[in-house]
């Protein structure tokens, strides 16, 4: 095994599992994760002696797996949904009750865009910019997309959340 | 506790219980990897295909119905009532139905080539699949591949979208059939509707192989009843300027990697009785005091067509519904040059106005060598504006 291959194998063993992750966070399926996952890394290693030299190799297999979900999103949208709404007992859901349930099912009706940058803001914590970097869109917008994402979120929780917004604001510092 | 550190913590809980792998990832990876040569020899056949193929699209586009060398001699005929719809296929196809367990959401209907074998569960490695419904037959196919416009035998719009083969592991080509509005009669609340029609291949070998086969299929869908222009009752009264305003739907989407951007927006009802309008759009891409900015195609045009309240853009739990006859659309290619970010986009139609603000080129602050798309930048090339589909 080449040099670079075992570099590789190094990298998948620290990346897949996170992007399997983001995977489920965008899509809600731990099969369709692994999947575009999979094509991330598949599309990484073909290009893995271009990529090896950036600085941050993982960002190019996280570009590759949001640009696939798009892409799939935009021309499969009805087989998703069949795949989806036909495979119940196959899915893995997180134990979630209550409120956290509540704004777990309304983060998975956001419109995919919104989802996404929400996804990399708060999951990942990236930045405004760096959102806008790899979602290939302008800084506004991706403050567009969060702020109408959150306010979203903000009305599926109703009367309960306003409460805990209103002691967040008037929390004091020290 | 703040809205975002709820997400926060939602979005680290959801993924705490991580199911173990169904497959072999890494050794799908690696194979993939070994196949790249005879992958790269498919490809750059399949770029060679892909150029025969644009070059013959391009000499048949605009008015004239697709050139098929296919015979449809013998086909069978699929005649679904509730979509008013019929088409002929191979006789040798096989039509799969699928159906949800739920029971609920529509069914779900696929044609599978000989040779081919039909999965439990979609898709499969050929299929053609269909749908008749009620969005517009003119959607946001300028994402995600390359559209061309075109009349069937029978006089219908369509829009064509094919996938990159170089980018898309999967092959793909989707056909949008403008199918009128299905009621005669001068309901109120009749909306345009659309057939649509996508052929998917898991590889170009099979794209190949089907693809002229499966793209004749489209080209004999025809109507069981007739129906009412999707353009809208022309009998109806003119709609007055106050009964309707322009809306941009406060986003831009991106094309082209990031040098290519997309405005679109509608017309919404406001108030009044039934009435029919049809608006020609303006788009000008203007500098400081209104100066028109130096842009091939500069101001760029459109036109809407419709009924008024039914056609209007709707919004739905805060958002704009991306959908219907008054939806109108904008393609900008190479916004980046220099000059043009700050511009100002002034749309125009019959007397209203609306002003986009520039956008927000992301900063380049990234370091060197760092992946990702590319920053805003002036390529060198013509800058482009126009009404989408042209």
């Amino acid at each position: 095994m080449a040099g670079d291959d075992r570099e590789f194998l190094d990298f998948f063993a620290d990346e897949f599992w996170s992007l399997r992750r983001i995977g489920f966070l965008l899509t809600g399926d731990w099969g369709e994760a692994e999947e575009l996952a999979q094509e991330a890394m598949a599309r990484t290693f073909a290009a893995w002696p271009r990529v090896r030299g950036y600085d941050r190799p993982a960002a190019f297999a996280r570009k590759v797996l949001l640009n696939r979900h798009r892409s799939l999103l935009r021309r499969a949208v009805v087989e998703a949904r069949h795949l989806l709404a036909s495979r119940p007992q196959e899915r893995h859901e997180p134990d979630f009750s209550g409120d956290d349930l509540i704004l777990w099912q309304a983060l998975r009706r956001l419109p995919a865009r919104q989802r996404t940058a929400i996804v990399l803001r708060y999951y990942l914590d990236l930045s405004e910019a760096e959102v806008a970097r790899q979602l290939g869109v302008p800084a506004g917008t991706v403050k567009s997309l969060v702020h109408r994402g959150l306010h979203r979120l903000r009305e599926r929780l109703g009367a309960t959340y306003a409460d805990e917004r209103l002691t967040s604001n008037t929390e004091v510092g020290p | 506790m703040t809205i975002e550190d709820r997400v926060r913590r939602v979005l680290d809980e959801a993924v705490a219980d991580e199911p173990s792998l169904r497959g072999a990832p890494l050794d799908h990876v690696l194979r993939r990897r070994r196949r790249r040569p005879v992958m790269v020899g498919t490809v750059a056949m399949a770029l060679v295909l892909a150029a025969v193929v644009a070059v013959a699209a391009v000499r048949g586009s605009g008015t004239r119905p697709l050139p098929s060398t296919v015979s449809t001699e013998g086909w069978r005929a699929y005649t679904d009532v509730a979509g008013n719809l019929r088409f002929r296929y191979p006789p040798d196809w096989r039509v799969k139905a699928y159906q949800a367990r739920s029971g609920r959401g529509p069914t779900y209907m696929t044609l599978v080539p000989p040779g081919i074998a039909v999965p439990a569960m979609p898709p499969a490695a050929f299929q053609v699949s269909w749908q008749a419904g009620a969005s517009f037959w003119i959607g946001e196919d300028w994402i995600g591949g390359t559209t061309s416009r075109g009349r069937l035998p029978d006089g219908r719009p369509y829009l064509r979208t094919v996938g990159d083969p170089v980018t898309d592991r999967n092959r793909f080509a989707s056909w949008s059939i403008d199918w009128g509005r299905p009621c005669l009669t001068g309901a109120a609340r009749c909306r345009p509707h659309s057939v649509r029609f996508q052929v998917r291949a898991a590889d170009g070998r099979l794209w190949d192989r089907y693809r002229a086969v499966a793209e004749t299929i489209p080209t004999t869908v025809e109507q069981l009843r007739p129906t009412a222009p999707t353009v809208g009752d022309r009998g109806l009264p003119a709609c007055r300027a106050d009964q309707w305003r322009l809306v941009w739907v406060e986003e831009w989407g991106v094309t082209n990697g990031y040098q290519g951007t997309v405005i679109q927006g509608g017309v919404r009802y406001r108030q009044g009785p039934r009435c029919h309008l049809r608006l020609t759009l303006r788009m000008a891409v203007e500098g400081e005091g209104g100066r028109a900015l130096p842009v091939r195609g500069n101001p760029a045009t459109t036109t809407v067509e419709g009924d008024l309240p039914v056609d209007g853009i709707r919004r739905l739990s805060g958002s704009w519904v991306i959908d219907g006859a008054m939806m109108w659309r904008f393609v900008w290619d190479e916004w980046c040059n220099r000059g043009l970010p700050q511009a100002t986009l002034r749309v125009t139609a019959d007397g209203a106005t609306l002003a986009i603000p520039g956008m927000d080129p992301a900063p380049d602050e990234r370091p060197p060598r760092t992946p990702g798309p590319k920053p805003c930048e002036d390529r060198g090339r013509p800058s482009v504006v126009a009404g989408w589909p042209s």
